[in-house]
């Protein structure tokens, strides 16, 4: 019989990178949510990523809180996960794997936000090569 | 069972909360083992259930790298743990009292009974 496997959150999950669908970079495991049932017992519930909620867990809740806003509010569709729920996770190694593309990701929100707002009127900012 | 019906708390809210037993306060959370048996989750695969809790007094060798909760290796890293290595303890999640209560809170963690060995 196949032994369950195991983890170690703080160890093998937080800060460790995320992996999109298609091989790209998709930012870090910023913190681990748990959803705990009416009968105490508690699983692992989503994957939390993105501007704000590395704040949270490093002490500055009152910025990691008005960071996560103002993702919302840039990103008002909602297509910018901060909360990727377990079944978005494909396979779970020494990086952590997506079945969903990094521009659905709240990580990678600010980046895209400061490159088409910002960036890409600077005069000679489509000459480059894009990465 | 609904959504509406649970409780949604970080683990980075987790850690570092004082852990406070019978006998008083035996240390700070440090880590939260999860094993993947839980029950099956959108049909696929099995959930990590929450098992227990890393509880140990304070956290430097972990940030150094030196340690992770546990050794293993060679006999002489062993002894070096054994002789440096901090005590760590285990709190089964089945004996933490009340958790939904941590959620959305700073309230230490209470359990029960006695602490184990890390598995």
């Amino acid at each position: 019989m196949t032994e369950a496997r195991e983890l170690y959150v703080l160890v093998q999950l937080l800060d460790h990178q995320l992996i999109d669908e298609g091989g790209e970079l998709a930012g870090k495991i910023d913190d681990v949510e748990l959803a705990i049932a009416p009968d105490g017992g508690a699983s692992v519930d989503a994957l939390l990523s993105g501007p704000g909620v590395l704040a949270t867990r490093t002490g500055h809740a009152r910025y990691g809180l008005w960071r996560e806003r103002l993702e919302s509010a840039i990103n008002p569709d909602g297509n910018a996960m901060t909360r990727i729920p377990m079944s978005l996770v494909r396979s779970i190694g020494v990086s952590v794997v997506l079945s969903v593309p990094r521009k659905r990701l709240a990580s990678t929100g600010s980046e895209q936000w400061v490159r088409e707002h910002i960036i890409g009127h600077i005069p000679g900012a489509g000459d480059g090569g894009s990465h | 069972m609904g959504d509406d019906e649970l409780v949604h708390l970080r683990v980075g809210s987790l850690c570092g909360r004082p852990v406070i037993g019978d006998k008083g306060r035996i240390g700070i959370v440090l880590d939260v083992r999860v094993v993947q048996d839980g029950p099956m989750k959108d049909g696929l695969k099995n959930s990590f259930r929450v098992d227990g809790l890393v509880v140990g007094r304070g956290q430097f060798t972990e940030r150094l790298g030196l340690f992770r909760h546990r050794i293993h290796g060679p006999l002489l890293l062993r002894l070096l743990d054994g002789l440096i290595g901090p005590e760590r303890k285990y709190v089964p999640w089945t004996q933490v009292l009340d958790p939904s209560a941590l959620a959305g809170t700073d309230e230490p963690v209470r359990f029960e009974g006695s602490t184990t060995d890390l598995p």
